[in-house]
């Protein structure tokens, strides 16, 4: 979040003075960075906490595979950063290496958008209400 | 969770997925010169992911969690009402944007103004249900009670 309002502020700043190439050419960095590296990993984030849990037994809650969420995070966090490297370097000196990992982050950010989906949808379902006896427990 | 809560989110993230793969395909686009018409998935890339992801989320959480009126959700036929609006509007305005392209109707300026109609439409009636739940929260007074 802070990477990217610090680009928005310098992109801002385009609109007083002129800004070199490379710093103009970061606008769709700037949105993907808000976007998915901010808004879209806080909700992550707090729907892995907050969402109705897949299993609940005394002393152990269940989110659903954790392994699973820390390679969302790191298949996530890497399409990011690739991206942020690689797309103003395509617009500005297209070498094959630059072009390879715009590739690469555009394969490893829809790996993890489909992955997100995957860990989520289990968990968006009716909250159990466990009742006073033991055993018994009916959806609300 | 609500069921429309539910539904709200689980329509979010069926339009997260979709809005990716999108981007996926105007990235691969951007690397490798497919086609300049592929640029006309920006804004259906945009609108998917603002409105289909994010607002629609944001709709599903806020209408579980912000405080209720005692024992009921209120005028819940209200944001069933906001939910349909919404999601015909982004899918014409989706076929808007295609329409441009492709030009199988030639009444694409009607599309759009009906898109945003109803797109605009289903934002205020939620915004219109979801206020009187902006409130403090009140203690039922069975709890009170057992609390003194």
């Amino acid at each position: 979040m802070i990477i990217s309002l610090i680009m928005g502020s310098l992109l801002l700043a385009g609109n007083a003075v002129e800004l070199p190439p490379l710093i103009a050419g970061l606008f769709p960095v700037y949105i993907h960075l808000f976007i998915v590296g901010w808004i879209t990993q806080i909700i992550f984030g707090v729907a892995w906490w907050m969402f109705p849990v897949i299993n609940f037994q005394k002393g152990l809650i269940q989110r659903g595979d954790s392994k699973l969420a820390w390679l969302l995070y790191i298949l996530l966090n890497t399409g990011i950063v690739l991206r942020t490297v690689s797309e103003p370097s395509v617009s500005l000196n297209p070498q094959e290496i630059w072009v390879f990992l715009l590739v690469a982050s555009s394969i490893i950010q829809v790996i993890a958008g489909i992955i997100f989906a995957v860990i989520l949808w289990p968990r968006i379902k009716p909250k159990k209400i466990r009742s006073r006896q033991v055993g018994t427990i009916t959806e609300s | 969770m609500p069921v429309l809560s539910i539904v709200f989110i689980k329509t979010a993230l069926i339009y997260f997925v979709v809005g990716f793969i999108l981007g996926f395909i105007m990235l691969l686009n951007k690397a490798y010169n497919f086609d300049a018409r592929i640029l006309i998935l920006l804004p259906i890339h945009i609108q998917i992911l603002f409105l289909g992801w994010t607002l629609e989320f944001v709709f599903g959480v806020a209408f579980w969690i912000l405080p209720r009126f005692i024992y009921s959700y209120g005028r819940v036929e209200l944001a069933w009402g906001s939910y349909f609006l919404l999601n015909i509007g982004i899918l014409l305005s989706v076929v808007s944007y295609i329409n441009t392209i492709v030009a199988f109707t030639s009444q694409g300026k009607i599309l759009f103004i009906s898109s945003a109609l109803l797109i605009f439409g289903g934002v205020m009636l939620f915004a219109f249900y979801i206020w009187s739940r902006v409130k403090p929260h009140i203690i039922p007074e069975m709890e009170k009670s057992s609390e003194s």
